[in-house]
């Protein structure tokens, strides 16, 4: 089983008590809002807040002054992400009277509580994004900073399909569950759902609640197997035979 | 030539074309595509393209830098523009994928000539890594000859190794840190060894795992090259040149 260990003393920022918007200015340019409360965590009132913005290879960084002085910038524009992408936050609490600043805590992987004033699924375990994806409906990408189902947007209404058809549901998600999980317990070897708030323990947590399952087996022979129940428990809960049969008689 | 882009049609002639490439068919380069109608269309902005002779890629990053400043699309927007670079692609092919002593082109993997934008991949089109390197990243002249220094159709390590990691490639102390170890300002070009042994102590791969610790105790981009440096491990010090190893001995 893999833990992760504090060792650098660093401390955690409540997920609970960051909240990331992000809206548009008059003239319809992206920036954000951070709020952050940090004073259950006794830091020093000269350390230095900030805030970075990123997705893939895009990247920026935003000064909010010091504990005791804590001030938004200005400009907090997203102006270095493309339109239609919502990057992840990172917020860093970093003590600044050394030679090298030491981070004193921080928290990753920040999702916008709303965009454009709506909600933006900041909980959710798995985003969509929508690309070109050539001749492929859709692809899981596991390999960024949080899954990312990406859907084909050359496919006509493929957000409305996604969304409502159950046949969609049926022959996509549980495939997605099925290859989230195995990436988590085979090829990452992570079996602890209690670990922290990031996504594998997310999904091991979701799994672990569905009905008959456990907590993943620390024997790779029987992970598999572990694995094939959850997909199964998956489908059961959704329902998913009964409604693709209902949804092919509609057709008929 | 002006500068045209592939219809989803032209698109797929030209990945059709290279999996035959792949396969070990010599077949014709496909140069109807880049401007056939059907194929491919012009881009806004009526830029021209030359056919010039790139030395390297730092020489086509700098090229493109230049001519896709007058295109309307922004520099982020544009490397997400599939249909452009792949395009591009087989305009400059003989440098991109010559052929060899045979006349055989060995094209490798599709994502070398057809981009696939984001993680992993997007940065190992060939054309559009040095314009990311150079234009986008905006490390310019100076700190992008580390990473581009190679023909056209070789991507080297140093550039799989940084532009594949987000947290390395937009860092500028990082980016600073790594030109001051392992670029040779004198003979301009990148010192021999770092990528020699993956194993071996000081090299591009031991700085990625130090980095890497190091990133979770410091705010690495509040710091510049010479204080990155200075944090390092002993080493890593037989990279520097004498004056800077005085200075972090001091």
């Amino acid at each position: 089983m893999i833990r992760k260990i504090n060792f650098t003393g660093r401390k955690k920022i409540k997920r609970t008590n960051v909240r990331v918007d992000i809206l548009r200015d008059a003239e319809g340019r992206r920036f954000f809002n951070l709020h952050v409360d940090l004073s259950d965590l006794r830091l020093p009132a000269n350390a230095h807040i900030y805030a970075e913005a990123y997705h893939r290879t895009a990247y920026q960084r935003y000064d909010f002054g010091n504990l005791s002085n804590q001030k938004s910038p200005e400009d907090r524009r997203l102006n270095r992400f493309s339109g239609s992408t919502i990057p992840l936050f990172r917020v860093k609490v970093v003590d600044r009277t050394s030679a090298h600043g030491r981070i004193l805590a921080a928290l990753d992987k920040i999702r916008p509580e709303s965009v454009d004033s709506e909600p933006a699924g900041s909980h959710s375990l798995l985003f969509v994004e929508y690309d070109d994806l050539g001749n492929k409906i859709w692809q899981l990408d596991l390999d960024g900073d949080w899954p990312v189902l990406k859907l084909n947007q050359k496919v006509d209404e493929i957000s409305l399909v996604a969304s409502s058809d159950h046949r969609f549901f049926a022959l996509v998600y549980p495939e997605v569950f099925r290859q989230v999980l195995t990436k988590i317990v085979i090829e990452d070897e992570h079996t602890d759902s209690d670990c922290d708030d990031d996504w594998p323990s997310l999904w091991l947590k979701l799994a672990r609640q569905l009905p008959g399952m456990g907590d993943p087996p620390a024997s790779k022979g029987e992970q598999e197997s572990w694995i094939d129940n959850a997909t199964e428990a998956f489908s059961a809960k959704f329902d998913v035979l009964a409604k693709f049969n209902q949804a092919l008689q509609e057709l008929q | 030539m002006e500068l045209r882009k592939f219809t989803d049609k032209g698109l797929e002639q030209f990945r059709g074309y290279l999996h035959k490439l792949g396969e070990g068919s010599p077949a014709e380069l496909p140069l109807h595509l880049l401007t056939d109608p059907e194929f491919s269309k012009p881009m806004r902005g009526g830029v021209q393209l030359e056919h010039a002779q790139f030395v390297s890629r730092l020489d086509l990053a700098r090229f493109l830098d230049q001519t896709f400043e007058e295109l309307p699309e922004r520099p982020d927007k544009l490397v997400n523009d599939v249909h452009l670079w792949s395009w591009m692609s087989l305009f400059y092919f003989d440098q991109v994928c010559p052929a060899n002593d045979n006349g055989r082109r060995k094209p490798g993997r599709d994502y070398r000539h057809i981009p696939e934008p984001g993680y992993p991949n997007g940065h190992r089109h060939l054309m559009v890594g040095p314009y990311l390197v150079y234009t986008v990243y905006g490390w310019g002249d100076e700190l992008s000859k580390l990473l581009l220094q190679t023909a056209l159709s070789i991507e080297s390590h140093f550039h799989h190794q940084v532009a594949t990691r987000q947290s390395f490639i937009t860092n500028r102390g990082i980016m600073e840190a790594l030109h001051i170890l392992y670029y040779d300002d004198a003979h301009n070009k990148p010192k021999r060894g770092p990528i020699m042994n993956k194993n071996a102590s000081g090299s591009l791969y031991r700085f990625i795992d130090v980095i890497q610790q190091l990133d979770v105790t410091y705010d690495l981009y509040s710091m510049s090259g010479p204080e990155i440096v200075s944090l390092l491990p002993t080493e890593f010090t037989h990279w520097l040149d004498k004056q800077l190893k005085l200075q972090t001995q001091i």
